[in-house]
């Protein structure tokens, strides 16, 4: 079984979060510069009279597929490097993978990740 | 022959094909190879008397010439490159013809080859020509293989007889539009980093376009002829032969690598390209970064002699014109190009060398390819005198200065050497790349382009994505400090590890020969040593850290600093790749530089050295009694506000009574400040402490005006509250002596706050209850500050109000940092900064409502 690790988190966690799971062993993972918001919303700076929205908040999304086992300690690390205790800190999914396929090889399963 | 000895000759010529430019060949002589024995295919192929016969090919009276075109026509084959076949016909031919042709031509497909072929009649063949420039182009190359000499010939002639009327003219537009469409496809940053060999700028097609011109419009088969007819000059043509070689071979090798048709040096070849060069790494520099450097010097120079050679064609094209204007003695300009008379010219002003530059910026001329040619061979007149004049300096601040300045114009500046020649300390930048992803241009160009970038912002080109940019551009007050920072920012590139840190330190001598003034020179400098600053922050920073914002702010010590770093941080990063940078991270950029902005207007923002020296001095003031080093840990340990907002007495006064606090639930100090007094009070950080505090001051009948609530990162609460004088002033020590004793038992649970105040309260209600009461209000201010959220709370004053709010405060788990009071008659205004327990501010609607509810609720209860 394999899982897909998808984590938002504050951008200048990134590299914490990086090192954390290069530690685990983790070689490969999908790193997007994304916008969003959830609880901690945006907010509208007025500046000499203009009004600059700031609505989406910048945050990196972390995508890593592992083996089931490895899940766990996956999810563990990310969370530990990436909390600040504040508000906006993100969030952790975790998704069932039905198959990984290497394109250059063909290679299947745990193999190809 | 038999079909398999055709496959047989072709894999083994292929075979030598690969010895040969294994053995190093030049690329030229290798591509030729391969075109000959192709040929020798063909003609092969095509032996067989029936086949001859079928197709035309036979006889005294041939009615078919088989032609080579494109690359192939050329000579110019790589490994994997198209073949591309005409087969024309004097009248037109039967379709069965064209199934005969594709049989034979078989083993071609076979060996793998990319083949293309056209039957024509002549009659079509012109009539395409005439309407299909691009087949017109492609006919420019075409060359007999086997077949009809005579109608070979005739095609020949009847296209430069096509060319020669207005066919010319309209081939010539279409193919420079055609060329500029494709600098722009291929010119973009993604290709500077990994150069098309082809297609790119100062790529093969830009020489195969100087060939075409010649072939079409000069009668010039080769480059000779072209240096003859004086379209190029004999030091280009040689620089353009040996680059061609250069590029072909380096094709070459790059089709064998991929195996196929790819003429891209992408990421993944560089690396292996650089070793098989066989070139070596300097110092610090890759292997890869010098080949690469030496594949940007080939591709550059291709491109400059491809520009030369269109600007002296345009020359070529207007002489004899007579709107000729001098501009001072020895200067002229004509139909938008700038003259010089000879090189004495110059040699009796060397001035003139940047002023010609002033003329062509005024003029919105370029320099003509004489005048260039001149500049370069006078580049040794930019001595120290020309370096240290005021006359260069005001003319070079002019031209950089100017939002209209042209990246061509800079561009001409630099590749005719007179920039580094005036600023010597700019040469470490030439063509110097790095091997990265981020880093597209070189360094040099990135700084032109830096520069160009911040013009774009001044004229509004970013104004609807980033209309900010716009907004704070208008608020600079000297442009060429921002100007030269932009063109200076990585001026140390190349000098050390700390790139910004060696740019600034190059910038006095620099400035001191422009003659800037010495405030300037510092500005420039601290702008060159801190330009990743911002960039840096915004990307890897917690921005919610308010230390750390007001360190950072520090850092830059006023806003009119700050809005240049932030234009320049703009500049810098469009300049290093409109890909790398995005709306992501300039949102980013945007958050931190407001937040230092709000922290830099509010003013009371005390330097480094301020901080460092209130430091100092209450080191000195406790210097006997407390060892430094657990004073300095003290110190250390507080918030920023703290430090800055007391006097250096007042926390040493703290310093001290803190040192008792051991194992005590509190200790506190009251002190007469003028007309009030000043209470401050330190605890282990006890949660509700505050709030208790206002209720035994209101028990006591005493006004709370203001209070500044600190909080140490080993738990320890300061509290400093400033409140009016007891009502009696006769007895003022024995009224905090109460309070003293109250606010313990309070602590110890022996003293019931809410109880005692109730107790109090209908005695004084008959004589302050209004007769109308207004509705009391609570409003939430998230915008007023980065770091807290605002309450202001508007209600009639009454006895232990403050207790009241505080309490609720505390029961919904906020930590109150400021609080300030104001009594209008009998109209409260109690404003509160506050954040939840982990120090943020509030973002939770949900919860911010609730709050709201409860403090209103509370006003009413009470």
């Amino acid at each position: 079984m394999l899982k897909k690790i998808e984590a938002i988190i504050k951008p200048f966690k990134l590299d914490e979060v990086k090192d954390a799971l290069n530690d685990l062993g983790i070689r490969g993972m999908t790193i997007s510069e994304v916008k969003g918001f959830g609880r901690q919303k945006g907010h509208t700076e007025i500046y000499r009279g203009a009004e600059y929205v700031i609505d989406f908040l910048p945050k990196v999304k972390i995508e890593v597929v592992v083996a089931q086992e490895m899940a766990g300690k996956v999810i563990e690390a990310i969370q530990k490097a990436a909390q600040t205790g504040k508000i906006g800190d993100g969030k952790i999914f975790v998704l069932p993978v039905e198959e990984v396929i290497r394109i250059r090889t063909g290679e299947t399963g745990k193999e190809a990740i | 022959m038999p079909e398999t000895i055709h496959q047989k000759y072709l894999s083994e010529q292929r075979q030598k094909l690969r010895e040969r430019h294994d053995h190093e060949e030049g690329g030229l002589s290798v591509a030729a190879w391969h075109a000959s024995f192709i040929d020798v295919f063909i003609i092969s192929i095509f032996n067989s008397l029936e086949t001859r016969a079928s197709l035309g090919l036979e006889g005294t009276e041939q009615s078919c010439v088989v032609l080579a075109l494109g690359g192939y026509g050329r000579k110019e084959l790589a490994p994997f490159s198209d073949i591309d076949l005409l087969f024309l016909y004097s009248e037109k031919i039967e379709l069965q013809v064209e199934e005969v042709i594709r049989k034979i031509l078989y083993p071609l497909w076979d060996a793998g080859y990319e083949l293309g072929y056209t039957v024509q009649s002549y009659k079509e063949c012109l009539e395409m020509a005439s309407n299909d420039p691009s087949f017109l182009t492609a006919l420019l190359d075409a060359r007999r293989i086997t077949g009809s000499s005579p109608l070979a010939q005739a095609l020949q002639n009847d296209i430069r007889g096509l060319l020669k009327g207005e066919q010319g003219s309209f081939w010539k537009d279409w193919l420079l539009k055609e060329q500029e469409k494709r600098h722009l496809r291929y010119g973009d940053s993604a290709f500077f980093l990994e150069p098309h060999l082809k297609e790119g700028l100062g790529g093969l097609r830009d020489i195969h376009v100087l060939l075409w011109i010649g072939k079409a419009l000069f009668e010039a088969p080769d480059l000779l002829t072209l240096e003859k007819v004086g379209l190029l000059s004999s030091e280009d043509r040689r620089m353009l032969l040996h680059s061609h070689n250069f590029l072909l071979r380096l094709r070459h090798q790059l089709h064998y690598l991929s195996g196929r048709k790819d003429d891209r040096l992408s990421f993944e070849f560089q690396e292996v390209m650089a070793e098989w060069s066989g070139l070596k790494g300097k110092g610090d520099i890759l292997p890869v970064e010098v080949f690469m450097q030496k594949v940007y010097q080939h591709l550059q120079s291709v491109r400059t002699i491809h520009q030369n050679f269109l600007e002296n064609m345009a020359e070529l094209e207007q002489k004899g014109g007579k709107n000729r204007e001098v501009l001072e003695p020895g200067v002229y300009l004509e139909e938008g190009r700038l003259f010089l008379d000879s090189a004495k010219v110059l040699k009796d002003n060397p001035s003139l060398l940047m002023k010609i530059f002033w003329y062509a910026l005024k003029r919105e001329a370029i320099l003509s390819q004489e005048t260039i040619r001149l500049i370069k061979q006078c580049l040794f007149l930019a001595d120290e005198g020309f370096q240290n004049s005021r006359e260069v300096s005001r003319l070079f601040l002019e031209i950089i200065g100017d939002l209209k300045t042209s990246r061509e114009l800079l561009e001409t500046m630099l590749q005719t050497g007179l920039l580094t020649a005036y600023i010597p300390e700019l040469e470490a930048t030439v063509c110097r790349t790095q091997f990265d992803t981020y880093h597209v241009y070189t360094v040099d160009i990135h700084l032109l382009l830096t520069l160009v970038e911040l013009k774009k912002i001044g004229r509004g080109y970013y104004l609807k994505e980033e209309p900010l940019l716009f907004g704070i551009w208008g608020e600079v007050e000297d442009f060429s400090i921002l100007y030269l920072a932009g063109l200076l920012h990585d001026v140390g590139k190349g000098q050390g590890k700390n790139h910004a840190q060696e740019g600034a330190q190059m910038i006095p001598q620099i400035a001191e020969r422009l003659k800037l003034p010495l405030q300037t020179a510092k500005t420039i400098s601290f702008l060159v040593k801190n330009h990743l600053l911002l960039v840096e922050t915004a990307l890897r920073r917690d921005l919610n850290d308010e230390d750390l914002m007001v360190r950072c702010a520090q850092i830059i010590q006023d806003s009119d600093t700050l809005k240049m770093l932030y234009l320049l941080s703009f500049a810098d990063s469009l300049a290093t790749s409109h890909q790398a940078w995005n709306n992501w991270k300039s949102m980013l950029l945007r958050e931190l530089f407001f937040k230092l902005l709000h922290i830099l207007e509010k003013g009371d923002l005390a330097s480094e050295v301020v901080l460092e020296s209130s430091k100092r001095l209450v080191l000195e003031l406790v210097e006997k009694e407390i060892p430094s080093k657990e004073a300095l840990a003290f110190l250390e340990g507080m918030p920023h506000s703290y430090l800055v907002s007391l006097s250096p007495e007042a926390i040493s006064e703290h310093l001290r009574l803190l040192r008792q606090l051991d194992g005590k639930p509190f200790l506190w100090q009251v002190e007469k400040k003028e007309e009030i007094y000043e209470i401050f009070i330190c605890c282990h950080d006890r949660p509700g402490l505050f709030s208790r505090l206002t209720g035994v001051l209101a028990l006591n009948n005493i006004n709370i005006l203001g209070a500044q609530i600190f909080t140490r990162s080993d738990r320890i609460a300061l509290d400093i509250l400033q409140v009016q004088p007891p009502i009696d002033p006769l007895f003022v020590e024995e009224t905090w002596d109460k309070v003293y004793e109250q606010l313990s038992k309070v602590i110890e649970g022996k003293l019931s706050l809410d109880y005692r105040l109730a107790q109090k309260k209908p005695a004084l209600q008959i004589t302050s209850t209004p007769i109308t009461a207004p509705e009391s209000q609570v409003e939430i201010d998230n915008q007023g500050s980065d770091f807290y959220t605002i309450l202001e709370i508007f209600t009639q004053d009454r006895l232990g109000l403050l207790y009241t709010i505080t309490k609720t405060l505390f029961e919904s788990e906020l930590n109150i940092h400021f609080a300030k009071i104001s009594t209008k008659v009998d109209q409260v205004v109690d404003v509160f900064y506050v954040t939840d327990l982990d120090g943020q501010k509030i973002y939770d609607q949900e919860r911010l409502d609730e709050i709201q509810k409860a403090i209103l609720f509370a006003l009413k209860t009470s």
